[in-house]
């Protein structure tokens, strides 16, 4: 008994994995994101608030805090999260229903925030999409082999549309609703042993968008329809609807054509200065581009791929299929996201107010992003080094 | 523990594929989208560069250089720039918040003379716009109300987004005062005419702009660099000098309208010059216009002559009333070109001074009779009796003598047909009117001694007068002699050009006094202006088409006779009066601006006057006015012209019918 508890001991010491490599990457794309929000920002902070670091003291704090979550996470065994996840799924719905209370606060036009004690505030969004991939991950373990049933997927629905609806509709965010769906849909994906489906179901959504796209274009919707669907023309056009959002996109463009190979230098940009809405925010891929050039942009990009190649080794190792699908929602969610992000910042595909991870202002996208680190790294720590 | 393991669930090898494809695909993507990047930079990059620059010129604010001062001799402001303002609105900013929009447009309303629904209706069919111009040029009094309301944050927190953006307007304290000379300028600074187009550049500054910048720090600062004013242009003109001659000018308008149109003429104008540097002191030609509205034809045309006028038609008018006749209108010059004549054939030794001539009336040349002014012939006379007659006969004779190489040469060292550089824009030569050596015919030489058959513009006739009298020396006409920088020191001094000598001091004394007894005793008598000692000589010259009755009548002369300080030339180009072949018009003119610009100029009488003559001894008496009717006895009918020479306008080829030789019509007679 008492050699058995030794070698484990050894195993444990020896056989067991962390994963510093992803520790590294997400520590630089912290420290790189809060450099870049500061030039971002510093001059509508100077502008708004009297000091130009506004922005960037409120997101150290929350990265400080976020931290905390990270290092926590990382020391609690992730497998603990399974049991908890009934209470997590119906205290991340419940928070959304908080921004319907006096606790909501409206900001530019939508409800998307709670107040906290202190004057703080949060965004339940961001804290659906954790409870989301702990959910999810628990519940396709659950399925197994079964998830190829029509009925399994019903009832993977049924978990996911209270989410989906109470983002879609209480907080009025249609682009959170499209990265929890995405999340959902890649995590089925990965644990669906068919392609089939997945690649009839991709098509459809790509024909009906790109024939929504093409009625637009050729001005076969009528009017009266066609103005609710002004992005999709600001979109293919946007120097005609500059009012209607085409402004960013054009200030965004500008900023990214005009920065060069090796970009304007840091701190440099000139489009972040009045012209710019958001520089620090959705925009901050711009001024990436603009300050530190085309080299600049696609750096940040393969950094995020690094990333990304982190998460699939470590799906592909995890010790369990909870852990795995644990990392391939991270990996999803942060995938949607950049890539959702950095299409819009180039005109790629119609305005989403979507972040850049890491990057972009945002303080409870910040901390729940390091919690998913955390949960991510506590995954790699129970890896099994093969002899 | 076993069981444990067992029952764990693992990511399956078909799940590590799926997960293999999908990061493949997030790959694709990202590269996908890294290419998009480097699409958006090859294809726009400069483009947007440039966008993204010329933004920021809209964020910043141009500060206008002050467009320099032109002033006269005496540092009298003829033409300067004063700072104005327009009212910006800046309509975002006040829609921005409800509390702004009623103060601001109380305000707005109280202050400036606008229109409550016309404000509000730019607040709202412009709401997004910063920059809508409500009201144009006022002056800093009339905004003074305002900005005192804006400024007085106590009572009034809520009057925003409203400033005033600075502009320079061009105003001419004297309209009229020497408009032709002056010019005017449009939009930006732009000079049309005169010293405004010509002295542009000089007169211009740069303009300076305010903008903002991130510092180190990333603080925002606006930093100024200032305008640089334009430099201040001192003409040579004298004010003064150019208020008499424009006065007279108009009283001569005012008091000669035989055809009731209201013009005295269809052109009258004036140059006064210094002889010993080409200095322009004035320079006038009527009818002037208003310089503060140069497109205002009101004084010359009613309304519904305006309006029934084409565009083209209005510009062409316009340039017309703007053009300086002074450079940019040739004429034939008649007998004022006689001096120059007689000044050649001095200089070259071709004449003496001593020579005799006998006028009968008429010169047959090359078989067509050209006539004097008295038909009936001075009969014998000296060189400067013929000058005193300007008489036609022995101008005639005396250019056999000369020839045509030399006179025609000495057209060139006069100056005529050449352009003179004077510093203003416009200036014509007249060489296509002229004769050279080659194509001279007799017939030429004989009219083209006494003026007739080529042309001139006033300034080269005054330029080449000038050398005759001040001892031979061209000057470069001039009407700028310093350029002053915004805070008045000298840039730069633009001393007298002397170009060449023209002819001896020897022979300049003598067409001198030829001159001063044209003067004192002959037909230029009626210019004398009583108690000075002048010279000078008058030009009567029928203008073609002959026989109309049409005249320029003209005199040039100059004070003191011994020493000339100042030159005036005379110009009347068809005055309206009945007949128009009196160069009394001129000379009288001449002597009524002369009487008050000689004391102005501080040269004091150096002759007994008229009375105190008298007294003296009780001489002949002299009656200016008969002899400039006697002078305008020509007799020379014009018969149709079919010489070589008919192409020039200035052709006064006479080519004489024998049989159409006796008429008396007096305004069938071209030459003094």
């Amino acid at each position: 008994m008492a050699q058995r508890i030794r070698e484990r001991r050894r195993k444990n010491k020896e056989g067991l994995y962390f994963d510093y490599s992803l520790l590294f990457i997400v520590i630089f794309l912290v420290s790189f994101g809060l450099i870049m929000l500061y030039s971002a920002s510093s001059f509508e902070a100077q502008v708004k608030f009297g000091h130009s670091s506004y922005y960037l003291k409120k997101q150290l704090l929350c990265t400080a805090i976020g931290s905390a979550f990270l290092i926590i996470l990382t020391l609690i065994d992730y497998r603990f999260w399974r049991f908890l996840r009934i209470p997590i799924y119906i205290v991340g719905l419940c928070l959304i229903f908080l921004v319907r209370t006096p606790l909501g606060i409206t900001a530019n036009g939508a409800t998307r925030w709670v107040s906290l004690p202190g004057g703080f505030s949060f965004q339940p969004s961001e804290v659906a999409k954790v409870a989301v991939i702990i959910f999810f991950s628990d519940a396709l373990c659950r399925l197994g082999k079964s998830i190829q049933k029509p009925s399994s997927l019903v009832k993977l629905a049924i978990y996911g549309m209270p989410f989906l609806l109470a983002i879609m509709f209480l907080t009025d965010n249609m682009s959170t609703t499209i990265i929890l769906a995405g999340i959902i849909f890649v995590m089925i994906f990965v644990a669906t042993p068919q392609y089939g489906r997945f690649v009839v179901l991709g098509l459809g959504v790509l024909a009906i968008a790109g024939g929504m796209i093409y009625a637009i274009s050729a001005e076969l919707i009528p009017s009266e329809i066609s103005f609710r669907l002004v992005r999709i023309q600001t979109w293919l056009n946007p120097e005609a609807y500059a009012q209607e959002g085409g402004f960013q996109t054009m200030q965004a463009l500008y900023a990214i054509g005009s920065g060069g190979v090796f970009g304007k230098g840091l701190g440099k940009s000139i489009q972040k200065i009045d012209f710019l809405p958001e520089a620090q925010n959705d925009m901050i891929f711009s001024v990436i581009c603009e300050e530190l050039g085309v080299v600049g942009g696609i750096a940040v990009i393969l950094l995020f791929l690094l990333l990304l190649w982190r998460f699939m080794i470590i799906a592909n190792n995890a010790p369990d299929l909870f852990g795995s699908m644990l990392v391939v929602g991270v990996m999803s969610h942060i995938a949607l996201q950049v890539v959702f992000n950095i299409a819009v910042v180039t005109n790629t595909i119609p305005n989403t107010g979507i972040t850049l991870p890491f990057i972009s202002y945002g303080g409870t996208s910040v901390i729940f992003l390091m919690a998913e680190m955390g949960l991510v790294l506590s995954v790699s720590k129970r890896i099994r080094l093969e002899d | 523990m076993k069981n444990k393991a067992v029952k764990v669930k693992k990511f399956t090898r078909r799940m590590q594929k799926k997960l293999a494809v999908l990061f493949i695909m997030i790959m694709l993507a990202l590269i996908g989208l890294a290419m998009r990047i480097t699409q958006i930079h090859a294809q726009n990059g400069e483009k947007y560069a440039k966008q993204v620059l010329s933004q920021q010129e809209y964020d910043s604010r141009t500060l206008p250089y002050k467009r320099g001062d032109i002033v006269d001799r005496k540092g009298t402001v003829i033409a300067t720039s004063e700072k104005v303002y327009n009212v910006i609105v800046d309509c975002k900013l006040i829609n921005s918040d409800e509390d702004y929009v009623e103060p601001t447009i109380a305000a707005l309303i109280k202050c400036f003379d606008v229109e409550e629904a016309v404000l509000r209706e730019a607040l709202a069919t412009r709401a997004d716009s910063h920059y809508y111009v409500m009201k144009k040029q006022l002056s800093y009094e009339e905004i003074q109300d305002f900005v005192v309301l804006m400024n007085d944050k106590e009572n009034n927190p809520d009057i925003k987004g409203v400033w005033f953006e600075e502009e320079y307007l061009r105003k001419y304290p004297y309209s009229t005062l020497a408009s032709d000379l002056i010019g005017f300028t449009a939009k930006d600074n732009v000079g049309y005419w005169g010293i405004e187009e010509y002295y542009s550049e000089t007169l211009n500054g740069t303009n300076g702009r305010e903008y903002g910048y991130l510092n180190d720090d990333s603080n925002l600062e606006r930093t100024i660099k200032p305008a640089t004013d334009g430099n201040t242009v001192v003409s040579t003109i004298d004010v003064n000098i150019q208020n008499i001659v424009e006065k007279h000018i108009k009283i001569f308008n005012e008091t000669h309208n035989f055809d009731e149109s209201g013009l005295g003429s269809k052109n009258t104008a004036v140059i006064i010059m210094d002889p010993d540097t080409g200095e322009i002191l004035a320079e006038a030609s009527y009818p002037d216009f208003n310089l503060n509205e140069p497109y205002d034809l009101s004084s010359l045309y009613t309304e519904e002559e305006v309006n029934a006028m084409s565009s083209e038609t209005k510009m062409e008018t316009l340039n017309a009333l703007w053009r300086n006749y002074c450079i940019s209108d040739t004429f034939e010059p008649g007998s004022t070109a006689k001096p120059f004549t007689v000044a050649a054939g001095l200089e070259t030794g071709k004449l003496t001074g001593n020579e005799t001539y006998v006028c009968d009336g008429s010169e047959t040349v090359s078989g067509s009779k050209i006539r004097c002014v008295k038909r009936t012939g001075h009969g014998l006379e000296t060189i400067e009796q013929a000058i005193m007659n300007s008489c036609n006969d022995a101008l005639m004779q005396m250019s056999y003598a000369i020839g045509i190489d030399t006179f025609a040469k000495y057209q060139s060292v006069f100056g005529f047909g050449k352009k003179t550089n004077v510093d203003l824009p416009g200036e014509v030569n007249a060489a296509n009117l002229m004769y050279t050596a080659d194509t001279m015919t007799a017939v030429d030489l004989a009219t083209n001694s006494f003026g007739q058959n080529f042309n001139v513009t006033m300034t080269q006739l005054a330029a080449g007068f000038s050398s005759l009298i001040n001892g031979g020396y061209y000057f470069q006409p001039h009407v700028v002699n310093k350029i002053l920088d915004a805070n008045g020191g000298t840039v730069k001094t633009i001393n007298p050009v002397l170009q060449k000598q023209t002819i001896s001091l020897a022979t300049s004394e003598k067409v001198k006094h030829y001159l001063y007894m044209t003067v004192q005793e002959g037909t230029g008598k009626s210019a004398k202006v009583d108690g000075y000692s002048m010279g000078g000589k008058t030009g009567t010259a029928e203008k073609t088409p002959r026989g109309q009755g049409n005249y320029l009548v003209s005199f040039i002369g100059f004070a003191p006779a011994d020493k000339p300080e100042v030159v005036i030339y005379v110009v009347i180009d068809e005055p309206n009066i009945e007949n128009q072949a009196q160069s009394s018009m001129a000379t009288n003119l001449a002597k009524d601006i002369m009487t008050e610009v000689l004391p102005y100029m501080n040269i004091f009488p150096d002759q007994e006057t008229a009375a105190e003559a008298e007294a003296a001894e009780a001489a002949e008496p002299a009656a200016g006015g008969t002899e400039a009717a006697t002078e305008t006895q020509a007799e020379t009918p014009a018969g149709e012209s079919e010489t070589p020479a008919s192409q020039n306008q200035g052709s006064a080829e006479e080519n004489l019918d024998p049989e159409t030789g006796e008429s008396l019509d007096p305004n069938a007679s071209i030459f003094e």
